[in-house]
């Protein structure tokens, strides 16, 4: 009941003039960030971080949340009609959406993802409704070890789940926390990898980093081939029809199940949650042989799992201060810009400023539903535009995104080698997402166990003497131990030895 | 330079190249303080962290060079020379860009980046090359200063003027 009174004061501010149109900016900013082809939430959110910066804090992070789930949105659109996932999550969608489109069925493709996002991120905000006070009451009997061992299993999923070869994956995973090492010690104040840099003594920020890695390297790697204007399908009639409804309804309520518990795991990136729906409708379904043949479960699932686990993911951000995802760790930095530290302390300090967020959410994925469907020829136009044309325009943003960061040259050559890099890792095939998450969570991970080594006098039983921090490593140790196995597999599958 | 038949080569050599970084990593690790009295120092993570990674090239190299069937090497491995081309040209534009920002200003640099990327990435009218790198350059400057108050490098146009004709 206290958090529906909490919930009410949220709805009575949030629905002020002012925060409704930041909230319809963020929405349309956000789906053109999907819909245009590499420029994923992540980047997209940290491109547009300067636009919020003459706004109160609230405004802000109503204008960048909603961005985030705009753009996964956003990201549905060019997977249905050209074939060209926005943005990582909806790259599943292609498997079905598009074979929908190219039958003449591209309007009922996008109508369910856009129904289906919907009821997905309002289940998985009220689950945040639900959960946020209980959980923020545990957060808040959490120590230094309890958080270290969360972290782990964040950890231990990245590298688990992110990679056709978990031997690169963990490549990335390590690079990142090495890249976390550089500036000032948290402890002892002692400077680390600096190279005499007064910019690193803060270390890498996490913005320059992630525009640079997923927008200029996506960049680079896409103009690699002589540029090619994109051409989208006709979209057609946006109604679906009984049969639609009665097949999708299933898959929407278990992808709403799947992204909020998804959410809910630190470090998991938003592709898991829609190829695992996709997975689950499949073997579902009494018709698997329709599956990438144009079926509407395989478009209803996965684009309601992406967008319930959108929402979810500020669970852990709210409560536990722990960010899921890149995208989460660019809105826990716009937080901090703004004076909030994230964690349970917010829904005490600023209980105000959170609920008026989480009413916000519901009023955004109203605004995206009642939004996106009447202005779908509009985003048809918007991929007309010459490619050439919207590399210039994100180019434009990643450099005034990186300056005005810190008003310092040094992110854009920051941003400028994390685009070179990234372009490079994909070549390559090394994942990229596990190195941006072990860089955000690098810190907190460092700072967690040598806090509870001092704490323990330098005894590692600490972290099994507690029973919740006990649990964790062992779930961490079981998904590390399930990877390692994997990798000997894959060594002894693959060699001649 | 030919295109490998498999990944093998080009695992082999990224192997080669993060295990030379881990073992640097090894070393520079080993200058902090490991322990102190109160516990794991500043060098006790940066230290494991780096010997982990060293392991991982090697594991990574091993992987590579034992496979019995190696990752086919895809078609697109290296772009073409218009792809070195364009790539390149991001990558000057965006360091000029930041040679420049803070001694002539955010619109000039940008409107600079703007029409050089224009003009290799896309056959466009000259006129709409202008109207998009000026609104881009200008534009921008103007709508994020003035409206939005983001303090960004004012326009210097005495940083183009010669020395010898603007003086000191």
């Amino acid at each position: 009941m206290e958090s529906f009174h909490l919930l009410i004061g949220g709805f009575i501010q949030v629905l002020q003039p002012v925060y409704l149109t930041y909230a319809l900016v963020g929405c349309i900013l956000g789906t053109i960030i999907g819909i245009l082809p590499g420029i994923g939430p992540a980047a997209g959110t940290a491109i547009l971080i300067p636009i919020t910066s003459g706004i109160d804090p609230t405004g802000s992070i109503i204008m960048l949340a909603a961005i985030y789930y705009g753009a996964m949105y956003g990201g549905t659109i060019t997977s249905v009609l050209i074939n060209t996932p926005g943005e990582a999550a909806s790259a599943v969608t292609c498997l079905d959406g598009y074979v929908m489109a190219k039958n003449g069925r591209a309007g009922p493709a996008l109508a369910v993802a856009a129904v289906g996002s919907f009821i997905g991120g309002g289940v998985a905000t009220l689950g945040l409704i639900f959960l946020a006070l209980p959980l923020t009451r545990l957060a808040l009997t959490f120590g230094p070890p309890e958080i270290f061992s969360l972290l782990l299993i964040g950890l231990s999923l990245v590298t688990a789940l992110a990679s056709t070869s978990i031997v690169r994956a963990l490549i990335a995973a390590f690079a990142g926390l090495l890249f976390a090492q550089v500036g000032i010690d948290p402890i002892m104040g002692m400077e680390r990898f600096t190279f005499g840099r007064l910019e690193l003594l803060d270390g890498f920020q996490i913005v320059p980093v992630v525009m640079g890695l997923f927008g200029i390297g996506e960049i680079l790697l896409s103009i690699e081939r002589p540029i090619q204007n994109m051409f989208a399908a006709t979209v057609g009639s946006l109604f679906l029809s009984k049969d639609d409804i009665k097949r999708a309804t299933g898959p929407v309520l278990r992808g709403s199940v799947i992204g909020f518990f998804l959410g809910l795991v630190p470090g998991l990136g938003s592709m898991i949650p829609a190829f695992l729906s996709y997975a689950t409708e499949k073997r579902l379904s009494k018709h698997p042989e329709e599956f990438g043949k144009g079926a509407i479960e395989g478009v209803a699932g996965p684009e309601t799992a992406n967008n319930s686990y959108a929402n979810a993911a500020f669970i852990p951000l709210f409560t536990l201060g722990i960010p899921a995802s890149p995208t989460m760790a660019i809105l826990m930095g716009a937080l901090m810009m703004n004076g909030l530290v994230p964690g349970p302390t917010l829904f005490v300090e600023h209980s105000q400023f959170v609920w008026a967020i989480i009413a916000s959410f519901l009023v955004g994925n109203l605004i995206l539903l009642v939004l996106n469907l009447p202005l779908i020829p509009l985003w048809v136009a918007l991929l007309r535009v010459p490619y050439g044309i919207l590399v210039v325009i994100v180019l434009i943003f990643c450099v005034l995104g990186a300056y005005s960061l810190n008003n310092q040259v040094f992110d854009i050559w920051v941003m400028l080698g994390a685009g070179i890099v990234g372009y490079l890792m994909k070549k390559v095939d090394i994942p990229s997402a596990p190195l941006i998450l072990t860089l955000i969570l690098g810190p907190l991970l460092e700072s967690t166990l040598r806090q509870s080594l001092e704490i323990s006098g330098g005894e590692f039983s600490v972290f099994f003497n507690r029973p919740i921090s006990m649990t964790l490593i062992v779930l961490a140790t079981l998904i590390l131990l399930s990877s390692t196995l994997q990798i000997f597999r894959q060594v002894k599958t693959d060699s001649e030895v | 330079m030919d295109k490998p038949e498999t990944m093998r080569p080009v695992y082999q050599i990224v192997a080669l190249l993060i295990f030379i970084a881990g073992l640097l990593l090894v070393y520079g690790a080993l200058k902090l303080h490991y322990y102190t009295a109160i516990g794991p120092g500043p060098g006790f993570l940066p230290f494991w962290l780096s010997l982990i990674f060293t392991i991982l090239a090697v594991l990574m190299f091993f992987q590579a060079t034992f496979a019995k069937s190696p990752d086919k090497a895809p078609g697109d491995l290296f772009p073409d020379m218009g792809g070195v081309l364009r790539i390149a040209t991001i990558v000057m534009a965006l360091g000029s860009t930041a040679l420049l920002i803070e001694n002539v200003g955010f619109g000039p640099s940008m409107f600079l980046m703007n029409i050089f990327v224009l003009l290799v990435l896309t056959r466009r009218h000259f006129l709409l090359v202008l109207s998009i790198a000026l609104i881009g350059g200008f534009g921008i400057e103007y709508m994020f200063v003035h409206w939005l108050n983001v303090p960004l490098p004012a326009t210097n146009f005495r940083a183009f003027c010669p020395q010898f004709v603007c003086g000191g």
